[in-house]
């Protein structure tokens, strides 16, 4: 009870403090503060009532953000780009950190398996859903064979980030929590490949930029693995001050491949899976970073929230909650077949679904990449991806808490 | 500021230093000790520095609420050492030495400066009249002193700094006197001790790592907003955090980031450092006669006095080292002034800190050759 009204009281305050201060450079770090320090109030406040923090997180950053109330403005995310930058970094470090070859209970061969059979089974299934939804609502997106193919495309795409955060504070341990962490990660992997051969094939010969698009990833992969092995050489050999170095190097990957262009999810995901996999050491390594993770959560699903584009979503919601709906179901039994095939257990076969429904960042710049090589179409396109990431992004979480506390495998 | 060439700087030298790290044995030797000192750091500013001046298009100014940060962390750090009931466990006489080293100390570097017309005497004597345990400390582990024979050293080196602070506050708030700030000062220190004590006691140990965090980032943007001393303000929460209960939970957290922020006081010492290069012979002679006034009081005379109370003898009794507190004070200075004219708090500071570290090593390792 004591804590629920601090916990109030500090929204309030909060709020109240953000409300009044204008915003600034000698004012930016205050706001910043206060607004981490509601989003961690609500965090603590609904998840009494079974919420996940981050959703409470997002939540507080939607209110807060530029199409609410207005607290945090255009340019202050902007401000806040580079911490968000950093903030994922550290999550996709955690998820390729999670990504262990040795582990004989999941064998990855398997979940492999699970992941190629989900997305061929998902893919022309979703195709043709949406293709008979354009038809039946006469939505003009939906009647075109191109939106169609990177919609369901979409479809597949998850979001490593929410996993991990649900699984952190869930303390989840299980089949279940290693199956949905292991496939989020292959299948963003292979969605951000098949993403860039479909867009090399089908863009209009101006859409040179799609090309750069391929090179990025396999570029983004080597640096990773080559980090990867810098992270192994520095824990054997010099040892010191781990946690100022890790924090260090994260910093200055992710500032130099927001500059260079480089994906720094795709970055941290391999750096983790190299360090994780290739040395005896490479655990207490992810452990370090796990240990002090709940901030960057805070720090990241709040920016997350601040920039969920609200108008988008008001523009489409029907539409929207549709394709949330179908994808949803589309989902659970795209993964229920294909646990059925590899003979996988019932908490698999019913359960994991749930896990893959949040999406986040590689979905948002799908559909910034389409908006600018479709011009025609592409606009409608992101706009529609985005309200429907928006969703997800709300609920994704909740069900997958739910699903790992059904399964019995939350601590 | 160009960053990507900053940020490949910075890379280069941080890989540099991991290497240097690796060379960081832990030797009985001059060398180790003064490589773990880590000096070195101060480069790494430097060469940001020459960067910034050759390729920057925009403002140093931009570091301000960063540095803000970091001495708001330090206050707090520094604050939450004194506890009331720690501090009842030291003997009165203890503190009857700590403060008549520290006003003679105060008084004779006063009239250096003022005698050789250094600028902001009074507050110049100030930020080189501290002292810190950390080399005491290496010294002990390198040389393997037992720790019983430096208790005292440590003990009031590390009484030291609320002395220095706490005078650094007198002064700045008798300089920026408003009730205002006074009473905003005091009350953003008390609510936040309360808050985090709360939280303490209602949270579990992740939560209170991230609210710990986040505390900090408010408490450092209310100092900034307020145009407040975040370095003060700190210190008076770190003061106030250290009497309530449940506060050792958030002590330990805070000190596990120590050595990460000492690292970026050396880093933006080198930031600041060669904006301005002291031209006046008087500015180095006055370090020189500073130092020895350091030698002859913090050793010499504080060995004859703490006998002399104590009625004991003392063979480790040395407090010569400054330790890095000094550029804490003056980047916290530098961050209520708008970062006006502190290279030259920089260099005196370096110079002192540079001979009193070799003074006072070389004091130690001879007491350990004898002994």
């Amino acid at each position: 009870m004591k804590r629920r009204i601090a916990d109030l009281i500090i929204i309030f305050v909060c709020s109240i403090l953000i409300y009044n201060l204008e915003q600034g450079d000698n004012t930016f770090f205050l706001i910043f503060g206060a607004g981490l320090l509601a989003a961690f109030s609500l965090g603590s406040l609904l998840n009494e009532i079974g919420l996940p923090k981050i959703t409470s997180y997002l939540l507080l950053g939607i209110i807060y953000g530029p199409y609410v109330l207005n607290y945090f403005t255009f340019e202050t995310i902007e401000k806040l780009q580079f911490i968000d930058g950093i903030a994922l970094s550290i999550i996709a470090f955690v998820a390729g950190g999670e990504i262990n070859f040795r582990q004989k209970d999941v064998p990855l061969g398997k979940v492999t398996i699970f992941v190629l059979l989900q997305i061929i089974i998902l893919f022309p299934i979703s195709m043709l859903i949406l293709y008979f939804f354009g038809k039946l609502t006469s939505f003009s997106l939906l009647t075109m064979f191109i939106p169609i193919l990177f919609l369901s495309l979409i479809n597949n795409a998850t979001s490593p980030s929410t996993t991990v955060a649900v699984i952190q504070e869930t303390g989840s341990k299980g089949r279940l929590t290693d199956y949905v962490l292991i496939s989020a990660v292959l299948k963003d992997i292979l969605i951000i490949v098949l993403f860039a051969f479909f867009a090399a094939l089908l863009a209009p010969a101006s859409g040179t930029s799609l090309s750069k698009v391929i090179m990025e990833e396999v570029v983004s992969a080597i640096v990773g693995v080559g980090l990867g092995f810098f992270v192994i050489f520095y824990i054997r050999n010099i040892k010191l001050h781990q946690g100022v170095f890790l924090f260090l190097l994260t910093i200055i990957v992710t500032w130099i491949a927001s500059h260079i262009h480089l994906n720094n999810l795709m970055i941290f995901l391999f750096t983790g899976i190299i360090v994780n996999n290739m040395s005896k050491l490479g655990h207490s390594v992810v452990e370090i970073i796990e240990n002090n993770s709940q901030i960057i959560y805070v720090i990241f699903f709040f920016v997350a929230g601040n920039s969920i584009n609200l108008n988008a979503l008001s523009s489409m919601w029907m539409i929207a909650i549709f394709l949330f709906i179908a994808r949803l179901m589309m989902l659970i039994t795209t993964c229920y077949i294909s646990a059925s095939i590899i003979k996988e257990n019932n908490v698999i076969k019913k359960m994991s679904g749930f896990g893959f429904i949040g999406q986040a960042g590689v979905s948002i710049g799908f559909a910034k990449i389409i908006a600018t090589t479709f011009p025609e179409w592409g606009v409608s396109f992101q706009t529609l991806v985005l309200s429907v990431v928006g969703i997800n992004q709300i609920f994704g979480p909740i069900l997958f808490k739910l699903a790992l506390k059904k399964a019995g495998e939350t601590k | 500021m160009n960053e990507i060439e900053i940020a490949i700087f910075f890379l280069m030298i941080s890989f540099i230093g991991s290497l240097l790290f690796s060379n960081k044995k832990k030797d009985n030797n001059a060398l180790s000790f003064f490589i773990n000192l880590e000096i070195e750091y101060i480069f790494i500013g430097l060469i940001i520095f020459v960067i910034g001046k050759n390729f920057s298009t925009g403002e140093i100014l931009s570091l301000k609420p960063y540095m803000a940060l970091i001495m708001s962390f330090m206050g707090l750090l520094i604050g939450s050492q004194f506890s009331v009931k720690l501090l009842k466990t030291i003997q009165p006489k203890i503190f009857i030495v700590l403060i008549i080293i520290y006003i003679t100390c105060q008084i004779l570097i006063f009239l250096i400066f003022y005698l050789l017309k250094i600028k902001e005497p009074y507050l110049m004597a100030i930020v080189v009249n501290t002292a810190m345990p950390y080399s005491i400390q290496l010294f002990g582990r390198l040389f393997k002193v037992p720790y019983k024979q430096l208790f005292y050293t440590i003990l009031i080196s590390s009484l030291y700094p609320v002395l220095a602070i706490g005078h650094y506050a007198i002064y700045i708030g008798y300089k920026n006197f408003t009730l205002f700030n006074m009473f905003t000062g005091i009350l953003i220190a008390l609510v936040f001790a309360l808050l985090v004590s709360t939280y303490a006691q209602i949270n579990k140990k992740q939560g209170i790592n991230t609210i710990s965090v986040i505390m900090l980032i408010v408490l450092a943007g209310l100092s900034e907003y307020l145009k407040l001393s975040p370095l003060i303000i700190g210190f008076l929460s770190g003061l106030f955090l250290a009497n309530f209960h449940y506060s050792d939970i958030f002590i330990n957290i805070y000190s596990s980031f120590e050595r990460f922020f000492y690292l970026f006081c050396y880093i933006f010492t080198g930031i600041f450092l060669f904006k301005d290069i002291p031209q006046n012979s008087n500015f180095y002679l006055s370090a020189l006669l500073v130092t020895l006034v350091l030698i002859l009081l913090r050793k010499k005379f504080l060995k004859y006095l703490f006998c002399k109370q104590m009625a004991t003898k003392e063979k480790y009794l040395n407090i010569i080292s400054i330790g890095i507190l000094p550029a804490v004070i003056i980047m916290d200075y530098g961050v209520i002034s708008e970062l006006k004219n502190i290279s030259s708090f920089l260099w005196m500071f370096l110079i002192i800190h540079i001979l009193t570290e070799i003074a006072g090593y070389k004091f130690l390792y001879n007491e350990k050759k004898n002994s």
